[in-house]
């Protein structure tokens, strides 16, 4: 890990989250977001996605260290908000504004913003400058959003849930975005999202909340490197489910399909073919969904 | 979107694409490929993972890097390709496909080569 | 710095104009409108001159009491409007302090829009006043009031207006703080439980201690905001019935200045510096609470 402050833009060490006394949303995190890259934070709901990022922020307070862009992200909120971009959860624009009285205001409050840039984005989008925001489908409302947020030029852009409520062309107009715009190699975006098979193919890196918990933090390079998927003929499953792997699954014309964190057994490595192991099943693997485990248990 | 199955990793997915582009002529040889921004953007691909599939590439020697200028397709790039493919269709394809055809007692004379060519 | 804070306040009139401009306007524009159908009472034994000042005065007053009003009643809803309509989460990811944006909306709303209120009113007092000499006395009254003086006269007593706003919010301050603050913790249950806890503390020294702190302590703020608007209007009116005794007009300013000097010795009050310590407390409680606004 790097000492020198330009390097991570943001560092954690045993970050620790607490809500009211006893419930504890995000334990013992500890990672580090270097500048140039697309983060994907995976988590099913209540897993601390929100949690962390509203930490990042300065919006909950915390125990262990956190330094954002240099700076702590509680005590140095109104400095750190200057120079990122952040979308909460939900898509929470004033309803009784215009979207250019919201340019106006945001170029008044965020020294960073373009309301030139603001307006190049709005027009890939259908929604007009006079347009109010209460007359506005949800989905529209989260393009505005998306493009006032992203006109601000920021180094680092925290995004909670950021397409959710938008449809699969407005959700491809805003990765576009998120690629022209801003993987420069300066900036970092992390991004939170339930649609792990799209926006896969963006990341960089990704890192995975389990209840809590940071399972996995990992670069999407190494992730070819360190798990290994097999395919195999379904009459092998038995043999293959006595190794103990991550997952077991079936594939589509009748193969099965296993993850190993690391290598296979010797013995196994030969009997099935090396596949990919995608984020969708190793977030299959390595989370536990709480619908599910609520109905078993 | 373009989707990305899971044979390889996503990378190598994207260099096999491009790797059939420059088979088919796209672009000619001694031409500049797309860059970076403009081929992530174009498949909505990070672009550290679409440098990754160039450096795949470049290690094949299809492609080069000339400095200051991006990615240029090597002269003999296509050939070089050509032959590889043929290579890995004859090793490891055709046994496979010329069993089934044996299997199914299919002859040369029912393939109707002629046709399409 | 100020460019926040100044986006905050621009970010108040965009949100609320509408209403303010229509409470503002519409009660003057309504009198207007049916002024020429009823019977104006009680200003027939004052001359031309005498009618104007009154309609400009009392219209200025008018507006502004009914601006302030609604301001007083809105103040409640405002301590949590952010949270209700969930823009909460918008503003507080923008980088604006939380003292910046409690403060520019109780300044906005508490101070700055009833001072516009008086001075709507006193702009469109002039058109009122002529409607009632005109109503009163016929265009040929209209034509006798000395309409330059008159509005000499009045401008004095609109300054003091507006000092004694200002001097009033000061007074006014702890109990409009006291009940944001209510309203922030306690939602809908701010105001009464507010209303209830005075009360019911009021009267339990009262009656059973024998303490009346509580009804002096807030009889002196009202009284100390009643002295800071308007200290004494016995003079204010002993001077205007001389004028119609002698049917010239009379420099206000003297008085003003006078009314004035009235209210500011008043400041030098423990009620007022008391007051305005629990308001500090009240907007520190406020900003605790949207610090903590999960």
């Amino acid at each position: 890990m790097s000492t020198t402050a330009t390097a991570n833009l943001i560092e954690a060490k045993d970050l620790t989250l607490r809500y009211g006394r006893s419930k504890v949303a995000l334990e013992r995190a500890s990672f580090s977001i270097p500048k140039g890259r697309v983060v994907g934070l995976l988590g099913h709901n209540g897993a601390g996605k929100t949690s962390l990022m509203k930490a990042l922020v300065g919006l909950l307070p915390g125990e262990g260290e956190l330094s954002v862009l240099g700076l702590d992200p509680r005590r140095q909120r109104g400095a750190l908000l200057e120079q990122l971009c952040y979308i909460p959860d939900v898509a929470v624009l004033p309803r009784w504004a215009k979207v250019s009285e919201l340019m106006t205001l945001m170029s008044g409050l965020q020294p960073r913003f373009s309301a030139q840039r603001a307006r190049d984005l709005l027009k890939r989008t259908s929604v007009a400058e006079g347009d109010r925001v209460k007359n506005l489908s949800k989905g529209m409302v989260v393009q505005v959003h998306l493009a006032l947020i992203a006109a601000i030029d920021a180094r680092l852009m925290i995004l909670d849930e950021p397409t959710l409520g938008l449809d699969v062309i407005s959700r491809k107009g805003f990765y576009e975005m998120l690629i022209d715009e801003w993987c420069d190699g300066e900036r970092s975006v992390l991004i939170s999202t339930h649609q792990v098979e799209e926006v896969e193919s963006l990341l960089s890196d990704v890192m995975m909340l389990d209840e809590g918990r940071l399972v996995l933090n990992i670069s999407l390079e190494d992730i070819d490197q360190r798990f290994t998927a097999l395919s195999h003929d379904a009459t092998l499953a038995d043999e293959f489910a006595a190794a103990h792997p991550l997952l077991r699954y079936r594939q589509s014309g009748g193969r099965s399909a296993v993850i190993f964190d690391g290598a296979p057994p010797a013995a196994l490595a030969g009997m099935g073919e090396r596949i990919r192991p995608s984020l969708v099943d190793l977030f299959m693997a390595l989370t536990r969904n709480p619908a599910l485990h609520s109905k078993s248990a | 979107m373009p989707t990305w199955n899971d044979s390889a990793p996503i990378y190598q997915q994207l260099a096999d694409r491009l790797a059939v582009q420059l088979l088919d002529g796209s672009p000619p040889e001694g031409d500049a490929l797309p860059s970076v921004r403009q081929l992530a953007s174009t498949y909505l691909i990070n672009p550290l993972t679409v440098s990754r599939a160039l450096q795949a590439l470049v290690d094949n020697g299809l492609i080069e890097s000339r400095r200051g200028m991006g990615m240029y397709v090597t002269a003999g790039a296509r050939l070089r390709l050509l032959h590889s493919e043929r290579e890995q269709f004859l090793q490891k394809e055709w046994p496979t496909l010329r069993a089934k055809l044996q299997r199914l007692g299919l002859g040369a004379n029912d393939l109707k080569w002629e046709q399409n060519q | 710095m100020s460019t926040r804070f100044n986006t905050l306040i621009l970010r108040e009139w965009m949100q609320h104009k509408r209403g303010w401009l229509i409470t503002m306007l519409a009660p003057p524009a309504i009198f207007l409108a049916l002024l020429p159908f009823g019977q104006v009472e009680g200003i027939s034994e004052h001359g031309p001159l005498g009618v104007a000042l009154l309609g400009l005065l009392i219209c200025t007053a008018a507006v502004f009491g009914i601006s302030y009003a609604a301001a007083l009643f809105q103040l409640p809803g405002l301590a949590r409007r952010d949270q209700q309509d969930r823009s909460i989460e918008f503003w507080l990811s923008l980088p604006a302090s939380h003292s910046e944006s409690i403060g520019a909306t109780v300044l906005m709303h508490a101070l700055l829009v009833p001072l516009a209120a008086a001075l709507v009113g006193f702009a469109f007092g002039g058109l009122i006043a002529s409607g009632l000499v005109i109503k009163t006395g016929g265009l040929s009254s209209w034509a006798a009031v000395p309409w330059f003086s008159a509005i000499g006269i009045a401008i004095p007593v609109l300054l003091r207006g507006l000092l004694g706003i200002v001097l009033m919010s000061l007074w006014l301050a702890p109990l409009m703080l006291i009940v944001m603050t209510a309203s922030a913790w306690l939602k809908r249950w701010g105001v009464p439980a507010v209303g209830i806890a005075v009360g019911v503390s009021g009267l339990v020294l009262d009656k059973i201690y024998g303490l009346r702190i509580v009804w002096e302590v807030l009889g002196a703020q009202f009284e100390g905001a009643g002295n800071a608007l308007l200290a004494s209007p016995e003079s204010l009116g002993q001077q205007m019935q001389q004028m119609e005794r002698t049917g010239t007009p009379l420099s206000t300013l003297a008085w003003a200045r006078e009314d004035a000097q009235l209210a500011l010795q008043s400041l030098a009050s423990p009620h007022l510096i008391g007051g305005l310590l629990v308001a500090a407390g009240c907007f520190a409680l406020l900003v605790y609470k949207r610090n903590h606004n999960h």
